[in-house]
């Protein structure tokens, strides 16, 4: 069980603590301590766990559990960010998934644990609806676009063969999961197995992962565009989503203001929300049986305002990225 | 992580259509299961989830159409919601504010996309497959010749060594293809052979993506090699990545600073980076120490010319420009434009226009317009260019409007040349008062350096003024036009294209679709001969004074030459000769009628950044592919322009 960390003294106890609670125990859980300044190592230990901490910070999440990788002996790997808890029968639900034959990857369904600030609550929608429709529909065609890299499990023997995680890009669990479609493995996801990650609570740091994302996003489609075109389902999933982040979202910004600027009529500007009752319908599909419909309902408005800061990203970041302005200075965010 | 932006674009209807599709693609698991033994392994399908996924896919569609009967329920009650719409739906039955034509265009985007998706898998598979077959059957055949002179030649005794020296053979006997299979051959055995990535990247110099990766590995494995550098450099100087270029040339000097061809070489690609005067200031530091050097004395006077043009060309400039046209219909076109242009940055330009445009015919418009334009090229394949601005029609006091609606005798002053009558127009003699008309457009260019590929999209708004009635009934056209270039050779290429947009009159609107398609050839750099056929449809025939067949085709060939002398001086021709035929509503489609046009532009170049430019233009043919004002037009203009550089 790997858990990179930088300076989160303040989390990571409730993400050990979680990790002991498991229906079945992991063989040894490694905290990386990646060159924190605060208390992460001191907690970590007191918790009688593996701390081990670089002589130089790796400066990536990927490069803090390649540095543990080099250290498992199990037949199984976890990667966990420091900051996310797990359901008490997460880790047997995804272990229970990577017994079938081929599949080298099972992530879970991630809910934000905190849901209180706009940001947190934008991303509760964004999560529910997507893990609950999009992501479900991805693993019938056997195709998740991501294994989450706040809680995925890999078979450690592909993890190694693949050469853990990649520093190429900002986006190291999309690499992962792209290269091992690519070599002919399956990747599963759980929808039973749980984890609850504390999601970013301020604009600051929401845009530091939001840009992440979506430099990582385009700089996978640069790098596996020829593998996975060879990949049924993924092809057509990665080209959707990749005109989606651009033309669409080009469309979603300038051309509803533009109606009603042209039309002299705010109420064009509904169209910015036009599609909320069919987008709750996913999203109450999973809230009413865990009895969070009113948190559902009120959280509903924010989802809006990160879906547009997010076109905003995403048009950023395919600009920069086809100007050969990369950005791949890894910034702090699950 | 997410990608994308859940329940916007397409991505929403690929997986509610995915999730629909799940209980047919399950059952045609579950049969293949039974009649094929193989796949009783295959884990058992989840029925569960199948139409757990159904009924959330169903829901969504359910819960838009329910939103969009709402709204258009609320709009009816409240048309005034609507703004400048208002007077489309008032009145009527409440429709459904989620218009099936949205929907179908989503669909149909998302079915593009994904077919480009399905084209773009095939076409890589068959390169592939392609370059595979070739390079087996070849590098078999160079493996029994090697082996047959295994006998005869000492150095048979080394496959390889055969294998290098054969393909060296046919690389100097000029037989690209054999040489690049050859090649292909000693790498598949050498991964790192020298020779073999150096002569794949000579021979791939036309396809940087295919001669890049080879000289960088060339340079790799052979990193002291300063034509290793050089070659890699000019690849990447041809794929427009100057500044990694320069980067390899300076590597290049640095291992050999006394080699001509690297000091040339370096200057060649500085000047195409636009930095000429590094470039002169290199080769005349390189012609003191070698005086004698008459090459690199002619390479300074180009990089000079090339400065002052690049100087020039960054100069705020001014141009005004004249121009006159007239058709077989008696409309007359007159107008006077002036512009002035500045550069921003390295990759901006600003540029504002400002023009008196007069149409006259049966009916006189005057009318002004203004714009004001951005152009950016931040890389030397792609640029954008946006303009807005706006078009003031006047009422012209000199002229003697009807009263009343009139019909418009399209026969305009008597020219009388068309074989059938054409629809009439009517005037809308209200609308002949002063008014302001927003237009602008807004279009991306991808150009890639070196290659014929092409993609040009563009979305346009303009008031259509070739005639007079056109401007006094306010034509505006809104269209998205796009148009794609796809590279099958180093010299053949298919061109397709399509616009779409409305033709919106006073009191009428109207759409009109068009797609092209066609083949292309390079005969020279410099010349291009195309055929092409086209297919113009509009939804109703018009009486707004544009001429709205049901549908029109052309099949035409083309050419398009550029002729530049050594002085600056550039020709540019443009001439189309084929057949046209349309069918108007209600009717048959007619016979195939001749159709001629030419454009020929002069370009006289005084000093740098100041030339004058003349333009010829002219139509003969049943319909133009705009908005021709009747069944068989003869059109005619001239332009002349002068563009001063101000520094």
């Amino acid at each position: 069980m790997i858990v990179p960390a930088y300076n989160e003294a303040e989390s990571i106890a409730d993400t050990i603590r979680s990790l002991q609670a498991q229906t079945i125990q992991p063989g040894e859980i490694v905290v990386v301590d990646d060159g924190s300044s605060d208390e992460t190592g001191a907690v970590a230990r007191a918790l009688g766990v593996t701390v081990v901490r670089p002589q130089v910070g790796t400066g990536s999440k990927a490069g803090a559990q390649n540095f543990a990788l080099s250290q498992v002996g199990t037949e199984f790997t976890m990667a966990i960010d420091a900051d996310t808890t797990l359901a008490p029968d997460a880790i047997e639900k995804l272990l229970a998934a990577l017994d079938a034959p081929g599949v080298a990857a099972a992530c879970g369904f991630v809910i934000p644990r905190n849901v209180g600030t706009l940001w947190e609550r934008g991303r509760y929608i964004e999560y529910m609806f997507a893990f609950s429709f999009y992501k479900q529909v991805q693993d019938y065609y056997e195709k998740p676009l991501i294994a989450s890299g706040c809680f995925s499990m890999y078979k450690s023997k592909s993890l190694i063969a693949h050469g853990g995680w990649e520093t190429r890009t900002l986006a190291e669990d999309m690499d992962l999961t792209w290269s091992l479609y690519e070599a002919g493995e399956k990747v599963r996801f759980v929808p039973e197995a749980f984890c609850y990650p504390i999601e970013p609570q301020t604009y600051q740091f929401m845009s530091r992962q939001l840009k992440r994302w979506s430099h990582g996003f385009v700089q996978n489609v640069r790098l596996h565009w020829r593998g996975v075109l060879g990949v049924p389902y993924l092809r057509s999933a990665v080209a959707v989503s990749l005109w989606d982040a651009t033309l669409a979202a080009v469309i979603y910004l300038l051309l509803l203001p533009v109606l009603a600027i042209y039309f002299r009529s705010p109420w064009m500007l509904l169209g910015y929300v036009i599609d909320a009752p069919a987008l709750m319908i996913p999203v109450l599909a999973v809230a009413i049986p865990r009895g969070e419909t009113k948190r559902a309902l009120a959280s509903m408005p924010a989802f809006f305002v990160l879906r547009t800061v997010n076109a905003v990203f995403f048009l950023r970041a395919v600009f920069s990225e086809l100007l050969g302005r990369g950005f791949y200075t890894y910034e702090k965010g699950h | 992580m997410t990608a994308g932006l859940p329940g916007v674009g397409i991505g929403g209807m690929f997986y509610v259509l995915s999730a629909i599709a799940m209980p047919f693609h399950a059952a045609y698991r579950v049969v293949k299961r039974r009649h094929d033994p193989g796949l009783a392994d295959e884990p058992p399908v989840q029925w569960r989830l199948v139409f757990r996924q159904l009924a959330i896919a169903l829901g969504i569609v359910a819960a838009l159409w329910a939103t969009g009967w709402a709204l258009g329920a609320l709009l009816a009650e409240h048309p005034s919601a609507l703004g400048g719409m208002e007077s489309t739906v008032s009145g009527r039955t409440a429709p459904n504010a989620i218009k099936v034509s949205a929907l179908i265009l989503s669909f149909g985007t998302m079915c593009i996309v994904l077919i480009a998706v399905q084209v773009a898998r095939l076409v890589l598979n068959s390169r592939q497959h392609k370059t595979a077959t070739v390079s087996g059957v070849v590098g078999a055949l160079m493996l029994l010749s090697a082996s047959i002179a295994n006998g005869q030649n000492a150095r048979g005794s080394s496959p390889l060594g055969a294998r290098i020296d054969a393909a060296e053979r046919t690389y100097q006997a000029g037989d690209s293809a054999a040489a690049v299979a050859a090649y292909g051959t000693v790498l598949a055995l050498d991964p790192n052979n020298s020779r073999a990535l150096f002569r794949l990247g000579q021979l791939w110099r036309h396809d940087p993506k295919r001669s890049l990766p080879m000289f960088r590995r060339y340079t790799s494995v052979v990193p002291n090699d300063a034509w290793g550098h050089m070659a890699l450099g000019d690849a990447l100087a041809a794929d427009g990545n100057f500044s990694e270029a320069l980067r390899e040339y300076d590597e290049a000097r640095r291992i050999a600073p006394k080699e001509r061809d690297v000091a040339l070489g370096h200057a060649r690609v500085m000047g195409r980076a636009g930095r000429s005067g590094d470039a002169v200031a290199l080769l005349q530091k390189w012609s003191a120490l070698h005086p004698g050097d008459s090459e690199a004395t002619r390479e300074i006077d180009v990089q000079r010319r090339m400065l002052g043009s690049a100087r020039a060309k960054h100069a705020p400039a001014v141009e005004l420009t004249a121009f006159s046209g007239g058709d077989s219909d008696g409309n007359r076109s007159y107008s006077a434009v002036a512009l002035i242009s500045a550069q921003l940055t390295d990759y901006a330009r600003l540029t504002a226009t400002a023009g008196r445009k007069r149409s006259a015919g049966f009916l006189d418009a005057l009318y002004y317009d203004g714009t004001v334009g951005l152009t950016i090229r931040p890389v030397s394949s792609f640029r954008l260019e946006a303009v807005a601005g706006a078009v003031r029609t006047t009422r012209n006091e000199s002229f003697e409007y009807p009263d009343t609606a009139q019909v418009v005798p399209r026969t305009g002053r008597g020219k009388g040349r068309r074989e059938q009558p054409a629809p009439p127009a009517i005037v809308r003699t209200d609308s002949a008062i002063a008014e302001n008309l927003a237009i602008g457009s807004l279009r991306a260019v991808w150009k890639k350096p070196g290659t014929a590929g092409l993609v040009d999209l563009r979305a346009s708004q303009a008031l259509l003024d070739a005639t007079p009635v056109l401007v006094i009934n306010r034509v505006m056209r809104r269209e998205l036009a796009a148009r794609v270039d796809v590279p099958l050779t180093r010299r053949f290429r298919v061109r397709g294209g399509a616009r779409a947009g409305s033709y919106d009159a006073i009191g009428e609107s109207n759409t009109r679709t068009s797609l092209l398609g066609g083949v292309a050839t390079s005969v020279t750099d410099a010349a291009e001969v195309a055929a092409i056929f086209q297919q113009i449809s509009f939804d109703h025939a018009t009486t707004s004074g544009y001429f709205a067949p049901r549908v029109a085709q052309l099949a035409e060939l083309v050419t398009y030459t550029e002729i530049e002398s050594d002085s600056g001086r550039l020709l540019i021709l443009d001439a189309g000769a084929g057949g046209q035929r349309y069918a108007e509503f209600g009717s048959a489609v007619g016979q195939w009628k001749p159709v001629f046009r030419v454009m020929a532009e002069l370009r006289l170049p005084i000093r740098p950044g100041t030339e004058l430019r003349g333009a010829l233009d002219s139509y003969n043919s049943q319909i133009a592919s705009e908005a021709a004002a009747g069944t068989s037009w003869r059109y005619a203009s001239a332009s002349l322009s002068v563009r001063i550089a101000l520094r």
